[in-house]
């Protein structure tokens, strides 16, 4: 009862000589792309590492301004090169050991900070950090970790009573500082 | 030879017919030799930005780098898009339906208003000095941005809003006259669809900029943020999808031109214009998949739900339009799996803009519009260069060059000048192609593999892996695509100044071969046309479904490699 309906875009495919090899081959490409995507993109692409260590370094009262403290560390001035409150002053410095090929680029960048330690009263202090890039993570880590170590040593030695703390374990609330 | 027809104020177009009126002339070319100046202007930046994010050279400091990024967005995303969908709704009402513009004073009007909204918006940025913030093109509350920013911005959208509504007097008088033509031709029905969206999009862009012009200037104390984002979202990707439609509509149009090619069902084509009218615009949501202040269900709706429905848009005109190519091709009998193909006129820069922009939108662009827009997977490449990756895929290898082909036919077809080079204006759209879609790659992987941070002057003081060999390959691509941009904009120039003068009159080519029938091969005689068959699309349409699968379920298996669930 129905009539018969006609499809002339249904048609064959034609034959072609590679038609059953055309699929083997798509599949394959698409099994080359997941591996790709899954693989050798994510991990094996020449990549750059970066690593970075922040010290929050807090004279004591009394002691030197954090702008005194900064110079006798050899760190970047605070007011030569920023151009508003607050903002990252840093230099790249060469705190790569000489026989390490694999740390490319090392920068330190030092801030001043507030920290809220007294309603009204808010105490100054140096953010300080460094990043380290390189080919090998670890190290770079190690570099971060030695220069992290040095300037430690160096800044309690400058100004005996001095806390120098990771920025993590820092408890204290701080913002950068409002004017210089 | 050259014959005006019956009415002196008109001359019939010697390739496809069509009268055109002399009046609509200038304003369209206007629009369109403006646009091609913020083409020129924004390509530039465009070295200057990926020198600077090519650490190796880093050009830019950082100020400078954030105002050529604000330049770069506007003139590309902003001017050039809109000044060049100005002069295609121009061409789709006035040319296409064969009527004069509904007024002529409202064109100049429109372009006035148009230009001095933007050159208020780029100056002010050049000029505001350092105690504003750069818009970029993501101008969020509460930025300190300078109000003469935002007036320009609104001036300009105010302009385009004129345009729009002389677009749709146009369609709506030519309508009336011809009350024999039941519906409108595809090609203007493309257009519409991209006029109602760019008129949402306007709207909403009016709205969020008024609002936040007004919190500026202090008239008003505060500003939701997110309110803000959702309706300047309206703005910053509806104006996208505007170039969507367009392209679209570009597409049809170029397949026409290049082999008189005829969508194989005008129902489901207009089917597919409607849904981009229906869901397009709440696929912006996905810009602020990231935000706290809407809800999971909205971002789903949204970003998911709705965006399938534009998604499915797009898949049937990624069909429909190689389909309708192909069956042209057939009809000619071109015989074959992809004897059609093979037999294209691939050295027609028309069916070259058509073949470049379609493949790498849909390729490059397409998938990656869909995984990034899912939720999940956005947050591997939310605010990564993966993002920008995506967008100059469909923005600038898709609607840029579908526009570049456009471009190429109103020089030929309504400025009547001969094209100095068609080789070199076909090779400049392959070389222009390839280019930008190293960038794009280079970009997407940079952001999806390495989480490099977009709108960033100077990533390597940031801890993060980088890949100074992708990075590499954004700059130097970069600078081939401008490049091929130069090439465009010398061809386009010295073609309208020096080329040849095309003759006008009655049709001269068979419009069944195409515009251009003499450089598709002839076929054998006995090849018989075979009705309907478009086993070759569908074949290649498989691959892209493919593809597709293959990506979205890598980027699932990356996302749970990434959180460690196992």
């Amino acid at each position: 009862m129905g009539t018969a309906i006609h499809r002339p875009s249904l048609q064959p495919l034609p034959a072609l000589p590679w038609r059953w090899l055309a699929i083997p081959i798509l599949l394959s490409l698409l099994g080359l792309l997941v591996w790709a995507e899954v693989h050798w993109l994510p991990d094996g692409l020449p990549r750059e590492y970066a690593t970075r260590a922040s010290i929050v370094i807090i004279p004591p009262g009394g002691g030197p301004r954090v702008e005194q403290l900064a110079d006798a560390l050899g760190l970047p001035a605070l007011d030569a090169t920023a151009a508003k409150p607050g903002q990252l002053t840093s230099t790249v410095v060469d705190v790569t050991p000489a026989d390490n090929q694999e740390v490319t680029h090392a920068e330190v960048g030092s801030q001043c900070i507030e920290l809220a330690t007294e309603p009204g009263h808010p105490q100054r202090g140096l953010l300080v950090t460094v990043v380290a890039r390189g080919l090998d993570h670890s190290a770079i880590e190690s570099v971060a970790a030695a220069w992290s170590d040095s300037l430690t040593a160096r800044a309690e030695a400058a100004a005996p009573g001095v806390i120098v703390k990771p920025l993590p374990m820092l408890t204290v609330p701080y913002q950068f500082c409002a004017e210089r | 030879m050259s014959s005006k027809s019956a009415r002196a104020d008109y001359w019939t177009c010697a390739v496809t017919g069509l009268r055109v009126h002399e009046a609509t002339v200038p304003p369209l070319l206007v629009n369109a030799v403006t646009a091609i100046g913020f083409l020129l202007l924004g390509g530039l930046l465009s070295v200057l930005l990926a020198l600077t994010r090519w650490e190796a050279v880093h050009l830019l400091p950082a100020n400078w780098y954030y105002v050529t990024l604000t330049l770069h967005a506007w003139s590309m995303l902003g001017f050039w898009m809109i000044f060049f969908e100005i002069a295609i709704l121009y061409f789709a009402s006035s040319v296409v339906l064969q009527v004069p513009l509904a007024s002529l004073r409202a064109a100049w009007l429109a372009y006035v208003v148009m230009i001095g909204g933007a050159l208020l918006a780029a100056v002010t940025v050049l000029v505001q000095g350092d105690g504003w913030d750069q818009p970029l093109l993501t101008s969020y509350a509460p930025l300190k941005i300078h109000p003469l920013f935002l007036l320009g911005a609104i001036i300009f959208a105010v302009g385009a809003f004129v345009g729009l509504g002389l677009f749709f007097a146009t369609v709506w008088r030519a309508q009336r006259a011809d009350i024999e033509r039941r519906s409108l031709p595809l090609v203007v029905f493309g257009a519409v669809v991209a006029a109602i969206i760019a008129t949402e999009s306007l709207l909403g862009g009016a709205v969020a900029y008024g609002w936040y012009f007004l919190y500026t200037i202090g008239v008003i104390p505060t500003i939701d943020a997110e309110m803000y984002r959702v309706l300047f979202w309206l703005l910053g990707h509806g104006s996208q999808q505007i170039n969507l439609a367009a392209m679209v509509t570009s597409w049809y149009l170029l397949a026409y031109i290049a082999v008189g090619a005829r969508t194989v069902s005008e129902k489901v084509s207009r089917t597919a214009f409607i849904m981009y009218a229906l869901f397009i615009n709440l696929g912006a949501a996905h810009h602020i998949l990231s935000d706290p202040g809407v809800s999971n269900a909205w971002r789903i709706f949204n970003a998911s739900y709705a965006v399938y429905g534009a998604v499915m848009a797009s898949l049937i005109h990624a069909f429909a339009i190689p389909g309708s190519v192909e069956w042209a091709l057939r009809r000619q009998g071109h015989t074959g799996l992809f004897g059609w193909l093979r037999n294209a006129p691939w050295g027609n820069p028309a069916f070259a803009s058509l073949a470049v922009s379609l493949t790498l939108f849909g390729v490059l662009g397409g998938i990656t519009g869909v995984t990034f827009g899912t939720e999940q997977l956005n947050m591997m490449v939310h605010n990564t260069l993966a993002i920008p990756g995506h967008f100059h895929a469909t923005v600038v290898a898709g609607t840029t060059i579908a526009f570049m082909g456009i471009a190429y036919q109103v020089i030929q077809l309504i400025a009547r000048r001969d094209l100095l080079s068609r080789q070199l204006a076909t090779f400049q759209l392959y070389f222009y192609g390839a280019a930008m879609a190293a960038v794009s790659v280079a970009m997407i992987w940079l952001g999806y593999f390495f989480g490099t941070p977009r709108r960033h002057a100077a990533t390597a003081a940031l801890s993060i892996v980088r890949s100074p060999l992708l990075e590499a390959v954004l700059g130097i691509a970069a600078m081939l695509a401008v490049v091929g941009g130069i090439l465009f904009l010398a061809l386009a120039v010295l073609s309208l100044l020096g080329g040849s003068r095309r003759p006008v009159g009655p049709r001269l080519a068979p419009i069944a071969g195409g515009a251009d029938a003499r450089s598709t091969s002839t076929p054998s005689p006995e090849a018989a046309p075979v009705p309907h068959d478009l086993s070759g699309t569908l074949t290649l349409c498989l691959i892209f479904l493919a593809l597709l699968l293959a990506i979205y379920a890598t980027h699932w298996v990356n996302l749970a490699s990434l959180w460690g669930v196992r």
